[in-house]
């Protein structure tokens, strides 16, 4: 009886939604209303550098929104650029940018972004680069630019110390380090060769904690086509433009492990192949019981 | 010692009504029936045939270990009430053969505690436990083989006429109930059987308190068609589809349920005669299983087999004392596995890449010793096996019955690796030849007597020598395991489980009222597959690395399992009312060779029934007490003891 009144429901389902999909490329769903394994809480921002598009992916309501609206200071039609997350705020900064050369100025970026709540949803908004010209900026602009600068140089130095402790022949492609007061900080190395190394402070400097694991259809990394974000306080989000995956490697008192993988274009618009990514929110854990 | 009580009380309600538009319709005589199990089965020499819907009157549940457990020497291995399957005298899982006529059946209980039986032990017409010699006609299986026979299985179609069978019943405890609906139409030389069943529960409550995930869902239809082709020729074709759905009650916070559905198609052959052999039964059947794994809504693992079987079966005349069966079988069978968090409503092939094969395999192998994986747990494997039994039995006057059966498995056992992910995959340098097709065989042997000592005293005996081929699970599972939260580590270079096998049972008829039953059993293995924890050098539990769940490694080894059951019956009539008094004891213990238990045995029981009938009214009390696990494995866990209080009362209603 039950296979009957199953049969009927598909029959009527198909009968009310036609053939085909009817969501347009601005916004949508992408996964035929199958549920996607992403922490909930989440706002993910995807960037393709070579086509420059833009897409925003909220995990709550499982949807995305093309960015790239003409006329918002967030608009990045026909530039290039690269993400960094600093103090839960997005910038977009010139992709040859390097802080080895000189400190980040505001003709380096091109905006920064952040979340507020309007009625217990998180808007986007962002502030032109233009905002942080020190002729016009405040004192907040400037200081928040000269915070940057910090975490810049900081990142530099963590990434210098991981290069050194990665093993000969291996190249650093991107990193991710918890925390700084932590006694064990578990620092994620992603190897050019798509290898995730784990280290924590040693008394000789940092040390792998772990086996080393491998990223799935990954053979090749590049630091402007790679992401890692925090996840939760136990795991990161992965993202790699070769595989065109995200990976959620987390830890629950073990080692780091690749607990899920996830196909960006299970959700994100047909033919849409970001680049690099970058996320804010809490991020609820999800279960860890596997 | 610590022992809980626990009382459970539940209420059924049966209503069964049939009715029969046959050629001729004759008015009964009103008689008292008991609807004890005891009183029921149909005992020959190592097989015992029950009728399903006594069974279903005796059962406290649903599955088939509910309908079987009131045996000597049978338990249910039950993962909340949905999930129950037998086990015979201490042997389980591989070593229990359930089979539908004669094709083993398609499912995937025997791999995990967490997998129901893919059959409705209701929708069988009958139920037999087949041990000893026989039991080789359907496979090596040292707790002999369970059958469930259908209208299939009838070599004659059903008595000429409409006949309607149906069954309302509904559980105090859980809410809902079960519904079942069989009806035959028979005429001329054809015949339809349609037969549809039903049960649904909600959580159970036990002293008060809910069981969280413990509900229940089941849904089966079958359907036979029956063309009398000739006097000496019968065809049957049957269709199936059943579904399940139930909770996984375990401790994770998020809901894990199971959604299980398979469907089945045959066609059977019935031939009186075919020259010189008798009985002639040829059946194929295609079946499809499935079922998905979901935690919180995620599809986080998949399980699908497709199986296709063919196989004949028939008796024949040696001597004028003289009779033997044959019976040989081709199955082909297809066996997939997803567990990918939220990625296994699908299965799908593995991205390949020029990345190394089995990198983060052989990083982990190099730094544990332990080749763990994170990946799918194992390959798409495909198994070819071709079973060929003979069993001969020789009559010694009236009172000796000698059985001497054999036969041969032959299997190809393959593997694709093209589900595993690319890093996970085995390591060449790990083991080179780990997804090579084998082809193996293994041949078992048995020998029993039946004697009648005299009208009121029997005994059977048999000893057997068994060759088991592991399954490709037991070979190739490599990785998390949810039901036991454990990790669990196969072995691809396991041999054939050995065991020489001795089994002795006496009947004893003290008067028509009171009878004794006692079984004896000792199994010698001398390869002994089962799950063992892996301990460092200190004796510590070794935990994996990403969930920190202790780690079980399938190994072979040789161990002794022996025991003895013993069962009283005494009945007494007052008038309309009918009274029988069941007592049974249960002493099992499995040992190893090399010292300490081997884990997971049920420990020592004793039942206590008492069974009334009046008229349509049959109601029991049962008493069950469970000693304490005192046989504990190596860093088993030691369960307490505990006693359960069991009433039901059911209602028969039945019109001609």
């Amino acid at each position: 009886m039950k296979k009957i009144w199953i049969a009927g429901a598909v029959i009527a389902v198909a009968m009310m939604t036609g053939c085909g999909s009817s969501s347009n490329n601005d916004s949508g769903n992408n996964d035929g209303g199958t549920a996607i394994d992403l922490p909930d809480g989440k706002t993910l921002i995807f960037f393709d550098n070579a086509s420059s598009e833009q897409y925003l992916y909220n995990t709550d309501t499982e949807s995305y929104d093309d960015m790239n609206v003409a006329g918002e200071n967030y608009d990045m039609t026909g530039k290039n650029a690269k993400l960094v997350m600093f103090d839960e705020k997005i910038v977009m900064i010139d992709e040859h940018f390097d802080i080895t050369d000189a400190n980040l100025s505001y003709e380096d970026m091109y905006y920064l972004g952040h979340f507020h709540e309007e009625n217990s949803v998180p808007v986007f908004a962002a502030h032109n680069a233009d905002e942080f010209d020190p002729a016009v900026a405040s004192d907040a602009k400037l200081a928040t630019i000269q915070s940057l600068n910090k975490h810049l140089i900081e990142q530099n130095e963590i990434k210098e110390e991981i290069t050194e402790a990665l093993p000969s022949g291996e190249t650093l492609c991107n990193f991710f380090v918890f925390g700084h007061d932590e006694e064990a900080t578990p620092h994620i190395a992603l190897s050019t060769s798509g290898k995730v190394y784990v280290f924590e402070d040693g008394q000789d400097g940092l040390e792998s904690s772990q086996a080393v694991f491998a990223l799935d259809g990954v053979t090749e990394c590049k630091e402007n086509e790679s992401s890692i974000v925090q996840e939760d306080e136990h795991g990161v989000i992965i993202f790699v433009a070769q595989s065109q995956k995200l990976y959620l490697a987390d830890s629950h008192g073990e080692d780091f492990h690749v607990h899920s993988t996830l196909d960006v274009n299970r959700f994100l618009p047909t033919g849409f192949t970001p680049t690099i990514f970058t996320g804010i929110g809490e991020g609820e854990e999800h279960d860890h019981d596997h | 010692m610590t022992t809980k009580y626990h009382l459970s009380v539940g209420a059924c309600v049966l209503l069964i009504s049939n009715f029969t538009l046959a050629d001729e319709v004759e008015l009964e005589q009103i008689t008292v029936e008991s609807h004890s199990i005891h009183e029921q089965e149909d005992q020959v020499s190592f097989s015992a045939s029950y009728d399903t819907d006594t069974l279903a009157n005796h059962a406290s549940g649903e599955t088939l270990g509910d309908y079987l457990s009131d045996q000597l020497g049978v338990d249910s291995a039950s993962y909340g009430p949905a999930v129950g399957r037998p086990t015979v005298r201490g042997m389980e899982g591989y070593r229990v053969g359930i089979a539908q006529g004669g094709i083993i059946l398609n499912d995937l209980s025997a791999m995990s505690q967490d997998h129901a039986v893919g059959l409705n032990a209701r929708m069988a017409e009958r139920i037999e436990m087949v041990k000893g010699p026989a039991s080789l006609l359907y496979g090596s299986y040292s707790g002999g083989v369970i059958r469930t026979l259908g209208e299939e299985h009838e070599a004659k179609l059903p008595k000429k006429g409409l006949s309607l069978d149906t069954s309302v019943s509904t559980n105090s405890n859980t809410g809902f109930g079960t519904t079942s609906v069989n009806s035959t139409y028979a005429f001329d030389a054809y015949s339809v059987n349609v037969n549809y069943y039903r049960n649904e529960a909600t959580s159970y409550k036990s002293v008060g308190e809910i069981v969280l995930d413990s509900d229940t869902f089941s849904e089966q239809f079958h359907a036979v068609l029956g063309w009398k082709i000739s006097q000496a020729h019968t065809i049957k074709f049957y269709a199936d589809t059943m579904d399940k759905e139930y909770g996984i009650p375990n401790g994770t916070t998020e809901r894990t349920d199971i959604s299980m559905e398979q469907q089945r198609y045959g066609v059977v052959l019935h031939s009186e005669s075919i020259g010189k052999i008798k009985n002639v039964i040829t059946e194929y059947q295609y079946s499809d299983y499935s079922h998905f794994e979901r935690e919180g809504g995620g599809y986080d693992g998949r399980f699908a087999q497709e199986q296709q079987s063919l196989s004949t079966q028939f008796d024949f005349d040696i001597a004028e004392s003289t009779d033997a069966n044959f019976r040989m079988e081709w199955t082909g069978n297809a066996l997939q596995v997803c567990h990918e968090h939220g990625r296994c409503r699908e299965f799908e092939d593995a991205t390949r890449t020029s990345a190394e094969d089995g990198l983060s395999l052989l990083n982990y192998y190099n730094a544990t010793g332990i080749a763990y994986s994170h990946g799918h747990p194992m390959p798409d494997t495909e198994e070819d096996k071709f079973l060929m039994a003979l069993n001969v039995k020789h009559y010694l006057g009236e009172s000796d019955e000698l059985s001497l059966a054999s036969n041969i498995v032959g299997r190809k056992l393959s593997a694709d690796p093209k589900n595993m992910q690319e890093t996970w995959l085995m390591h060449s340098s790990v083991d080179s030849d780990y997804y090579e097709t084998d082809t193996d065989v293994a041949a078992s042997l048995s020998l029993g007597w039946w004697h009648s000592w005299s009208e009121a005293f029997d005994t059977q005996a048999s000893l057997a020598y068994m060759q088991r081929l592991p399954s490709s699970q037991e070979l190739f599972w490599n990785g998390f395991h949810h039901a036991t939260e454990s990790y669990i580590i196969g072995d691809r270079d396991l041999d054939k489980e050995t065991s020489i096998n001795f089994d002795i049972d006496a009947m004893y008829k003290h008067n028509e009222a009171f009878s004794s039953r006692v079984s004896f059993y000792y199994y010698d293995f001398g390869n002994y597959i089962y799950q063992s924890p892996v301990v460092d050098d200190s004796g510590v539990p070794i935990l994996d690395p990403f969930h920190l769940s202790p780690v079980w490694q399938m190994q072979g080894v040789a161990a002794t399992v022996y025991g003895f059951g013993i069962e009283e019956k005494y009945k007494k009539n007052l008038g309309l009312h009918a009274f029988i008094f069941t007592a049974q004891l249960n002493f099992l213990k499995g040992e190893l060779d090399s010292g300490g238990y081997i884990p997971r045995m049920s420990p020592y029981n004793a039942t206590f029934c008492v069974e009334h009938d009046y008229e349509g009214l049959h109601s029991e009390v049962t008493y069950r007490w469970v000693d304490k696990s005192r046989n504990v494995a190596n860093n088993e866990t030691s369960t307490d003891g505990y006693a359960l209080l069991n009433f039901t009362t059911k209602y028969h209603y039945e019109t001609h």
